[in-house]
């Protein structure tokens, strides 16, 4: 698309910045604390299934919550899941209120995208915000890793942040009991919240003061891998790596 | 009814196009204005090149036809029709995109501040249902109630920007709101509060013409600009005031106060100034926040120096642009109407709404043909570069700190592309710079016709030679101009704006004078300051405009200084061709763009 000159909305010259800002907040944190005006997205997200252990043909639920927001105006969360063990709950991927939810599957992934609308602010705050609920359904027995595979978070002035294996978590999925009762077997009892997989990337070093203000708060995972270290139920490791911000 | 031929668009196109393999999931959470259709395209490009579903703007329709084609990337399947949504041309379609085509729908669920808000601000907090027309209007109502007729600490004097606030703009910000409710936006001027100089006739509110001799003229229809802006959507909030029957650069009015007094409207920057006239009312108000977007009248400057005093666009419109049919006239050779706003975007949004040919005011049939869909098409920040724009040194004045910025805003055209020159006056010139206001000769003779046509028939002032004899109008107009003018005889007005007059033949030959030698000379626009600091540069700059019938904008330049060293706003003032506004809103836009010199008044912020 060609480039024209746009009213004076806050997020007009955005295309000019992103590369530059996206690159100092990787590089160079100190860098780009001046540019609190157009400070990249960061949240810190993680993962939780609920329940983590079903019975095959059973419905569960795998939600992505912000913590600590700023300026996230978009983003992509793809999920990637054992296709013979996974596959999308009839019920669509809902989002926040106020914005545009939509979602796109694959073999194997699902990929929410949400957006604020218009010059509305990017969603930020320090509480808890639920980017994605995502209804699934379980296929067949076996343990389902169903993993935060890509993520990209786009502000409202329009620097991207992205990250691959961000989180996963592992649904347990018993097989249907056969058609004759077998006394001898019985199913777990409903997990409790503390079996919720959950993949909270560790925060990164922070500067003083009102970090999300000041943009050297960059996404957390976008630190050095060995602090995005989280147990998980099932003993999943979580290693988040960082990767280059991808330039618009 | 706004003339213009609104195009029925129809929403088009089947595009359901599926990602090959993969499956598009209902969106869910939506919250945004439903797609209607529009008026006219609102801003193109901006606002309607990424528009794909055919209703020329962007609303998450579009954003539901991108979303099947998100993950798509450059080669893999699908990619034919996803390409056009990889609005960041990085090979795939991602949040980045969405968020891209996103930004380009009116809304915005953020906190709204009233104060310096502007039209698209107004309609995305709307649209987010952040406001209401209805809040919006009594918010401005409250701002009135607290800040016109009071004196602000470190002020002096009260502004007595508004003689009359509608009883029902209530109701009809209401109505805004039940038609946003059913069909979204419908235009750029739904819900949006307007205010009028008082001598736009309005259904509603008396008009006064500023006199207490005429408070009790309640018309039974509204002007005809008027009309167009209620069918547009706009909410007539309040009846501004002006010196009296338009007479003054400066304002002072009497309706509605004791016989023998009368008020004096204040800058809002600085309440010991006058907000100039003689719409002076809808200067300081606008520039107050007191209401959205203003209208004044312009016969010799009376837009445009309300508009430069108080750091405002105003527009002069092309004689014949908008109709002057139920407007109390001062002198139709030259009388015009147009708005006064705070932004470029706001004065072509109002701009749309009140122009069109109407038998009532048989001069706007020569607009056949002139008038573009939308006035917004022209505001485009790259609009200054490649033109060439004149200057004559005797309308920038001697005044050096007008002079400072005058040149301060070449150097800003310049670096945007421009080529500013000095021009040497045509012959004729100081003709047309010369030539008399028609206030003088044409007032009694216009005035009449609209008392006939117009005025309540309770009124008892019904000609000029009565008003003159009306205990309550301003005081010492009874004899001038009041009197004298009542005395001009018909054979006088024919000898001047008669079909062969010598101020209709003046007119026509400086029209074609000027058109003449800014084909001649390749120019796009002649420029000059509209004004000093809170004084004419001198009478040549205000009738340059009227002399010749071209349209003139105005918009903020800079500040300047009085001879007493107070400080004041000065604005850029364009003219050009008829019928001309489009590309001089778009010559302002671009300089308002890169100089943003409105300041806002300090005294006149939130309401706590």
């Amino acid at each position: 698309m060609s480039s024209h000159s746009p009213v004076p909305r806050p997020r007009a010259s955005r295309r000019l910045g992103v590369v530059l800002v996206a690159a100092l907040a990787l590089f160079g944190p100190l860098a780009a604390a001046p540019a609190a005006h157009a400070a990249p997205p960061a949240a810190t997200l993680s993962l939780a299934l609920s329940p983590t252990s079903v019975t095959a043909g059973e419905s569960f639920v795998a939600t992505i919550t912000g913590a600590a927001v700023s300026d996230l105006y978009s983003y992509d969360l793809e999920l990637t899941y054992d296709p013979a063990l996974v596959e999308p709950g009839a019920d669509a991927p809902t989002g926040p209120a106020g914005g545009f939810t939509s979602s796109v599957t694959g073999p194997g992934t699902l990929t929410v995208s949400h957006t604020r609308l218009g010059s509305s602010p990017g969603l930020s705050g320090a509480s808890d915000v639920v980017l994605a609920s995502i209804p699934l359904r379980s296929l067949a027995a076996g343990s389902a890793l169903v993993q935060l595979s890509s993520v990209r978070l786009v502000s409202s002035t329009g620097e991207v942040v992205t990250a691959t294996a961000v989180a996963s978590g592992t649904v347990v999925i018993a097989a249907v009991p056969a058609p004759v009762p077998q006394p001898s077997v019985s199913q777990p009892s409903s997990p409790s919240a503390s079996a919720s997989a959950t993949a909270t990337p560790a925060p990164a070093a922070q500067g003083p003061g009102d970090l999300a203000t000041t943009g050297i708060d960059a996404t957390p995972w976008l630190i050095s891998g060995a602090l995005g270290v989280a147990l998980v139920a099932g003993g999943a490791l979580i290693v988040l790596r960082r990767r280059q911000a991808v330039r618009e | 009814m706004t003339p213009l031929a609104r195009r029925v668009l129809a929403v088009s196109a089947s595009l359901g196009v599926v990602v090959a393999g993969a499956v598009v999931a209902p969106a869910a959470a939506l919250a945004a204005p439903a797609p209607a259709p529009v008026e006219a395209p609102f801003q193109a490009p901006y606002y309607t090149e990424l528009d794909v579903t055919g209703d020329e703007q962007v609303t998450t329709a579009d954003l539901e036809a991108l979303a099947p084609h998100l993950g798509a990337t450059s080669g893999g399947a699908g990619w034919t029709d996803a390409a056009r949504f990889d609005l960041d041309d990085d090979g795939a379609v991602t949040a980045s995109d969405l968020a891209l085509l996103s930004e380009r729908i009116i809304y915005d669920d953020g906190p709204f501040e009233i104060v310096e808000a502007d039209a698209v601000a107004m309609q995305a907090a709307m649209n987010a249902g952040v406001i209401t027309s209805v809040s919006l209007t009594q918010q401005y109502l409250d701002r009135i109630a607290a800040y016109d007729k009071v004196v602000r600490p470190a002020g002096v004097r009260p502004l007595n920007s508004i003689i009359t606030t509608s009883e029902v703009a209530l109701k009809a910000a209401a109505a805004a709101d039940a038609i946003r409710a059913e069909k979204g936006m419908t235009g750029m001027l739904l819900g949006i509060p307007v205010a009028l100089k008082d001598n736009y006739n309005t259904v509603d509110m008396p008009t006064t013409a500023g006199c207490g001799c005429w408070n009790g003229n309640q018309t039974s229809t509204d002007a005809t600009m008027v009309k167009g802006l209620r069918a547009d959507g706009a909410v007539i909030v309040a009846k501004a005031s002006m010196d009296e029957f338009a007479i003054n650069l400066s304002s002072q009015w009497s309706a509605f106060q004791p016989n023998g007094t009368a008020l004096t409207v204040s800058s809002p920057y600085d309440t010991t100034q006058t907000s100039g006239g003689s719409s002076g009312g809808t200067g300081a108000a606008i520039a107050a926040n007191l209401a959205g977007i203003g209208f004044g009248t312009d016969t010799g400057g009376s837009i445009r120096i309300p508009s430069t005093y108080n750091q405002l666009v105003g527009v002069r419109p092309t004689v014949g642009l908008a109709s002057r049919d139920g407007i109390v006239p001062l002198a139709l050779s030259q009388d015009t109407g147009g708005p006064i706003a705070r932004s470029v975007q706001d004065a072509a949004i109002a701009l749309d709404a009140v122009v069109g040919e109407d038998a009532g005011d048989p001069v706007t049939a020569r607009q056949a043909g002139k008038v573009p869909e939308t006035y917004t098409s022209y505001l485009d920040s790259g609009s200054l570069n490649g033109k060439r724009f004149g200057y004559f040194p005797r309308l920038v004045g001697t005044n050096t700190s007008t002079v400072a910025a005058f040149e301060k805003a070449v150097d800003a055209l310049e670096a945007k592309g421009t080529t500013v020159v000095e021009l040497t006056p045509p012959t004729g010139f100081d003709a047309i710079v010369g030539e008399g206001s028609g206030s003088g000769p044409e007032f009694n003779h216009d005035l009449q016709n609209y008392i006939n046509a117009y005025l309540n028939p309770s009124v008892s002032a019904r000609s000029l030679l009565a008003i003159s004899q009306s205990p309550n109008i301003v005081p010492t107009r009874a004899s001038n101009p009041y009197g004298q003018r009542a005395a001009v005889t018909e054979s006088t007005y024919q000898a001047w704006a008669g079909p062969q007059g010598s101020h209709t033949l003046q007119l026509a030959k400086g029209k074609q004078i000027m058109t003449d030698f800014m084909n001649e000379q390749k120019l796009d626009a002649i420029i000059y300051p509209s004004a000093n600091a809170y004084t004419v540069v001198s009478t040549a700059n205000m009738r340059f405009s009227p002399n010749t019938g071209l349209p003139a904008v105005t918009v903020p330049m800079g500040q300047a200084l009085t001879s007493g060293g107070t400080a004041g706003g000065v604005n850029l003032e364009f003219l050009g061709r008829d019928f001309s506004e489009g590309p001089l809103l778009g010559f302002a836009y671009g300089f308002e763009q890169a100089t943003h010199a409105r300041t806002t008044p300090a005294l006149y912020g939130p309401l706590g």
